[in-house]
């Protein structure tokens, strides 16, 4: 008897003290049961649909979306869009919670990273149907080709940016050209006391593997091999990671810096050369008083080549609004609309008919513009978050000198690939 | 013969129900799905037997999370422990502005944990923190220090934060307990001939036994469970240093969308957690008969 009273009470203890968080997710649950309930649609015609935009709250497309939005709805008596806010590093909880309560946005943008990742758990619509010749004619083919999964388009890019290197142009005459000037630049930098740090590697969870993986495909490898699957420790990434590790010194902390960083230590004053995508240009400018800048094509390594990342509207498997949705979806991609998104951040043309816009004609933009024809498109992963984050850990490890490149990409594909 | 008296079953019936179905649906939902794998569209389960339990949890991985997870609730229990008895001990003496000093103990109870790992992430900044400012200002270091990018440092940085959310709860309780011992006791002692320690060793002691193990069942399991410090603060990194089976959960769950391995993680948590309280208060048991 005692016996189980110790062992009820041991449960009680327990299960109170583990009850909060799941009463916490009962309540969401019942939040979004409730939500679905006066969220019915009734035809064709009218209609309510929801958007999912990572990062709105913080400003991600807020001021491109909100007039584009008024403006469909203007035109379409009747019909409602609605933006969902989602933090991008909790993008995966919130979708794992719409599905799990069986009701999901109708469209939600994603990073086309996660393509494959999400086709394989039947969250996207294959989108083949509702795209009319016309409506492919209109885009640029290889950046449209980022949307396809093993040929099948699931999503629509809308978002397309490119890389190049800003420097300090008070600092260097000749930007670098290769790798081999790219350390000696940075290296000469920093024992001159110019700069605290001559350049730097971004390893945070949001943006980091994407930057990383240009020095990846510069190195001449990839991450993925021909059949898709995870192949890292090839002796062409171990070079790059040996050679990424000769900047140990010159570069900030390698397990704490986020791409954000660069542009903050840039204007301080304090980093010599980064790379990074053309949404810098606006900070870059402000400061360039005080911190001169320029901006040059990426340094050439074994191969000249960058990552080419796009982000993408997807529609979910389970809307009940796909008519709608696509509808929204083929509106925002008319010219009108995609324009005002692609030159929000500087970044690279969608469609055919925005190639001739006098900002691509801008000097500043050449670097960015010149490495587009050679571009990699960014590796599609089976599970595109567990290699963020193994991916991630080796190139610290590497450069934090707790590994050897070799034993770190040896250790993450172990991991990735048992 | 004893009459059996069924009455209070009837009053606790309604709580009985209630906890049941808030808390023993989820938790029976778990088991069950740490036996599947559980497809997240539509929530249909693929039974697969115990291949989430002998994949995740006999290797190498999962004892390295493991560790981290006894070391960081180790750390943290015996802190908030340590400075919590310390705290009530000291606001249970005859101190001036004692109801004051009561308040202010409770302020870093009532801050969101949120806020807490956030401002201590700006604190303990290597480039611009203020922890480096004012050892800098104080000639302590020469160098900043990356106290969160440090795998040697970070998990005892998490360890503090928690500590100090967690000491004023703590001392609260102990403080209860102290002030139901009654002060003729002491009296007591003081008459017999003892001194400040033996009224600690004598009178306080057993006096807050029963206080002191419940304190230390609760705390453990809620440090054990701790969550929200750690993904503010470092998210489980860096490198992985401070990846809790908490952490570990959520990032099979929500990044690798793999529920059936997921919960088999929180059913071994669980599991963990009754043996620890199973011991306690086997314990407790034991002393009240004696």
């Amino acid at each position: 008897m005692k016996r189980l009273f110790a062992l009820l009470l041991a449960m009680t203890l327990v299960l109170s003290a583990c009850g909060n968080k799941e009463t916490a997710e009962e309540t969401k649950v019942e939040e979004t049961e409730k939500k679905e309930d006066t969220e019915a649609t009734d035809s064709s015609e009218g209609g309510k649909i929801t958007i999912l935009v990572p990062g709105y709250d913080s400003g991600y497309l807020k001021d491109e979306l909100d007039p584009s939005i008024e403006k469909y709805e203007e035109e379409h008596p009747g019909r409602e869009v609605e933006i969902l806010p989602v933090g991008w590093d909790e993008l995966n909880e919130k979708v794992v919670q719409y599905y799990q309560a069986g009701e999901a946005p109708d469209i939600m943008i994603i990073g086309s990273r996660w393509l494959r990742q999400f086709e394989a758990m039947d969250i996207l619509e294959p989108l083949q149907d509702f795209i009319t010749p016309e409506f492919e004619e209109a885009r640029i083919e290889n950046v449209f080709d980022t949307g396809k999964v093993d040929g099948v388009q699931f999503g629509i890019p809308m978002a397309f940016s490119s890389r190049a290197l800003f420097y300090r142009s008070d600092l260097i005459d000749t930007p670098p050209t290769n790798w081999d000037e790219l350390y000696e630049t940075a290296n000469r930098l920093v024992e001159e006391g110019e700069v605290k740090y001559g350049f730097a590697f971004p390893t945070d969870q949001s943006s980091g593997a994407s930057e990383l993986l240009n020095f990846i495909y510069q190195g001449g490898g990839n991450v993925v091999d021909e059949e898709g699957n995870v192949s890292l420790n090839t002796p062409e990434n171990i070079a790059t990671l040996e050679y990424m590790t000769k900047f140990k010194e010159i570069i900030p902390d390698p397990v704490s810096t986020a791409r954000t960083d660069q542009i903050e230590l840039f204007v301080n004053g304090d980093l010599a050369m980064f790379v990074s995508g053309a949404w810098e240009l606006p900070m870059a400018d402000e400061h360039a008083d005080e911190t001169p800048y320029g901006i040059t094509v990426l340094p050439e390594g074994e191969k000249n080549t960058a990552n080419v990342m796009t982000d993408s509207y997807v529609m979910s498997s389970i809307s009940e609004n796909k008519e709608l949705a696509w509808d929204f979806i083929e509106f925002m991609g008319d010219i009108e609309q995609q324009k005002v998104i692609t030159s929000s951040r500087n970044w690279f043309p969608i469609l055919k008919a925005e190639e001739d816009l006098d900002v691509y004609k801008e000097d500043h933009m050449q670097p960015f513009m010149e490495i587009i024809p050679f571009g990699t498109p960014q590796s599609q992963l089976p599970n595109w978050d567990e290699f963020n984050e193994t991916f991630r850990i080796a190139i610290q490890k590497a450069l934090s000198g707790e590994s050897t490149p070799e034993e770190a990409l040896n250790e993450a594909q172990k991991e990735l690939a048992p | 013969m004893k009459q059996r008296n069924y009455f209070p079953y009837l009053l606790l019936a309604p709580a009985i129900i209630l906890i049941l179905a808030l808390y023993a649906y989820p938790v029976i939902l778990t088991i069950i799905q740490s036996f599947h794998k559980v497809n997240l569209l539509g929530g249909s389960m693929e039974f697969v037997g115990l291949k989430n339990y002998t994949e995740n949890i006999f290797n190498p991985k999962f004892l390295g999370t493991l560790k981290i997870t006894f070391k960081y609730s180790i750390i943290t229990v015996f802190l908030k422990i340590f400075f919590g008895f310390f705290v009530a001990y000291l606001l249970n003496s005859d101190i001036y502005f004692k109801k004051t000093f009561r308040f202010l103990a409770l302020i870093p109870w009532a801050i969101p944990a949120v806020a807490v790992g956030t401002i201590a992430k700006w604190i303990l900044n290597g480039d611009y923190g203020y922890l480096n400012y004012l050892l800098t200002k104080l000639h302590l270091i020469q160098e900043p220090i990356n106290y969160l990018s440090s795998t040697k440092i970070a998990i005892y940085c998490l360890a503090i934060i928690d500590a100090w959310m967690g000491i004023s709860m703590v001392s609260m309780m102990f403080l209860a307990g102290l002030e139901g011992i009654p002060k003729s006791l002491y009296e007591a002692c003081e008459m017999d001939g003892g001194g400040a320690f033996e009224k600690f060793k004598d009178v306080t002691v057993p006096g807050i036994k029963q206080v002191f193990i419940t304190t230390l069942i609760l705390v453990s399991i809620w440090t054990f469970n701790s969550f929200t410090v750690i993904f503010v603060v470092t998210q489980g990194g860096p490198m992985r240093s401070t990846e809790t089976l908490m952490v570990r959960i959520y990032q099979e769950a929500f990044s690798r969308f793999d529920l059936g391995v997921a919960a088999a993680l929180s059913t071994v948590s669980c599991v963990i957690l009754l043996i620890m309280t199973l011991f306690y208060t086997k314990r407790m048991i034991t002393d009240e008969k004696k």
